[in-house]
């Protein structure tokens, strides 16, 4: 007899029947609130909807719609009918929702109305209206899926752009889903009491968060924008007990000058998407006395770190190993840090597109996924790390590898080379610069026509705000671009 | 084009939410009505940051620089008269 999958809007439905009455989702406003069986009802809904236009078992949906309740509704439902999906963030361009398109098999789209002409050239056939001014059409075929998706029950096919500029899906299946938010939640204790300040775009932070506090019972508190005041308002509105955000989204509460204070309801302050400066921790410290909490997440593992601890000496650490995950650091002759490899149970399935399973992964890695990341332990066991291989940048919590703007940028016919860096020396974000070498016997464009021209295939705020033409680029020895701009020599 | 007139065009355009009305005035409560959500201020400050070659600081980033298209207006001249 074959066993039932697992399926995560069913975990849902089994909070939802325990606690019907318990407020979801919480609005900027105290009146504002729906309730555990509210949400089950519009789910429910939802999913008849998408039934009778055709979704069924196995397909995978790309989701096209602003972050929030809908949202979290639209991904619920969509599981409802055993099929899986795939984010479409709403400020990617038109071009690179095409990239998504052509490297992920979509069976179907639900795209807001608004929205809808962004992805037209990947869908065909009728719309058929949904709730809450969503459209559902069936998607073009760009690519096949791979044979073995079939196998192992997905919920999310998370597209990356990679880091050496190929491509790669992560599928998660929703047995690695359970999986990473009970191992999060053994540290997090996230449950019924919790009032979760949500400031985050759900098309990158979904799986280890907005699934856990629906299946623990939490409740999600949805400002209404980013100012400062409006998140201290939410939060006191609310009692809120946990937030979740970006450096950013802290930076703007600590420069609200009102005098409002975090609520004393609060118990943990959640950092994610990119590390937290010292001055950002200190001047969140000062301004309401609390300890920011860095976690380290990783789309392909989970939350296999996370720092709990109010303790100032801890600052800057990501926290002990999370109990459910093994980290291995494999030390560097001559230095106290390593590599950081961990293995778990919550780790991807599989890269889509080349298909690579985790056993394959894992084999090839010799038992251990490889973060490329280095890091070191304190005597307490707190894991500090102190080099990403990956040189992301993130903008309000919007996370882009260079080489994808170095792509675009080495096409255009005036630029030999390009090396895109994070200008850190603002507090609220990280806005990407690039260092542009100049084609020989070609006249150097305007830095007006290159920003129209980036503007043309990459979201707004992965284009540079600065373009600098230089000499040269620097390279390692063994040929590796060196993104550091203090190695370069300007033309000037 | 007048900096009002090229910032209406930009919100309607890509304004993310749906309750945008057609004709708009330039005093128009973009944080009341909902238009400036969190994805849509941070575009918002980008597009501006880019376009007319002025810098948000984090000081900047309050309510009353975003109240209203000629909120937004008077900001970016301000920064633009003050390099």
């Amino acid at each position: 007899m074959n066993q039932a999958k697992l399926n995560l809007a069913e975990c849902f439905f089994h909070k939802a029947e325990q606690q019907p009455e318990h407020p979801l989702i919480l609005g900027q406003e105290t009146a504002n609130s729906t309730s555990y069986a509210e949400f089950r009802a519009e789910i429910q809904a939802l999913a008849q909807q998408l039934k009778a236009a055709g979704i069924k078992l196995g397909d995978n949906i790309g989701i096209h719609y602003p972050s929030g309740g809908h949202y979290i509704a639209f991904v619920y439902a969509v599981w409802v009918c055993n099929a899986c999906v795939t984010p479409l963030p709403l400020e990617l361009t038109p071009a690179e929702k095409q990239q998504i398109f052509e490297y992920v098999h979509m069976d179907a789209v639900i795209s807001h109305t608004r929205m809808m002409a962004q992805v037209s050239a990947n869908t065909q056939g009728e719309s058929i209206p949904l709730l809450h001014q969503a459209i559902f059409t069936k998607a073009k075929s760009f690519c096949t899926p791979p044979a073995e998706l079939a196998n192992v029950n997905p919920a999310f096919i998370r597209f990356t752009s990679g880091t050496t500029g190929n491509a790669k899906g992560v599928v998660l299946s929703h047995e690695a889903i359970y999986e990473r938010i009970h191992a999060a939640n053994n540290v997090l204790n996230i449950s019924e009491q919790d009032r979760i300040l949500w400031l985050l775009s759900m098309d990158y932070h979904f799986a280890v968060s907005i699934v856990a506090y629906l299946t623990f019972g939490a409740s999600i508190i949805l400002p209404k924008n980013s100012f400062g005041i409006t998140l201290l308002n939410a939060a006191n509105n609310h009692k809120a007990t946990f937030i979740y955000g970006s450096p950013t989204h802290y930076m703007l509460m600590v420069q609200d000058d009102t005098g409002v204070e975090l609520p004393n309801s609060l118990r943990v302050a959640i950092v994610t998407t990119t590390a937290l400066s010292a001055d950002a921790a200190d001047a969140f410290h000062q301004r309401f006395k609390r300890v920011l909490n860095e976690t380290y997440g990783i789309i392909e593992l989970g939350l296999p770190a996370i720092n709990i601890s109010q303790a100032r000496d801890k600052q800057g650490s990501v926290g002990k190993i999370t109990p459910d995950y093994e980290l291995r650091l494999e030390m560097i002759d001559g230095h106290e840090y390593g590599e950081i490899t961990v293995r778990s149970k919550g780790m991807l399935d599989a890269y889509y597109s080349p298909w690579r399973s985790r056993e394959t992964i894992l084999a090839e890695q010799g038992g251990w996924f490889h973060t490329g990341d280095l890091g070191k332990l304190d005597a307490d066991g707190f894991l500090y790390i102190v080099g990403r291989s990956k040189e992301m940048i993130s903008v309000g919590g919007m996370k882009f590898f260079p080489e994808e703007v170095e792509t675009i940028l080495e096409k255009h016919p005036a630029i030999a080379e390009a090396a895109v860096f994070s200008a850190k020396d603002r507090q609220w974000g990280e806005p990407a610069q690039a260092h542009l070498v100049l084609t020989t016997g070609v006249e150097c464009p305007s830095d007006h026509e290159l920003r129209s021209y980036c503007k043309q295939y990459l979201a707004t705020h992965k284009v540079p705000s600065r373009f600098i033409w230089v000499e040269q680029l620097a390279y390692t020895a063994s040929g590796k671009k060196i993104r550091n701009p203090n190695k370069l020599h300007h033309l000037n | 084009m007048e900096i009002q007139e090229a910032l209406r065009n930009y919100i309607i355009t890509e304004g993310l939410q749906d309750n945008i009305p057609a004709d708009f005035d330039d005093d128009y409560d973009l944080i009341d009505s909902g238009i400036i959500d969190s994805l849509f201020m941070m575009n918002l400050v980008t597009h501006l940051e880019q376009q007319y070659r002025i810098e948000f600081g984090m000081n900047d980033l309050i309510p009353k620089h975003f109240k209203s298209i000629n909120a937004l207006a008077a900001f970016a001249i301000n920064q633009l008269h003050g390099k």
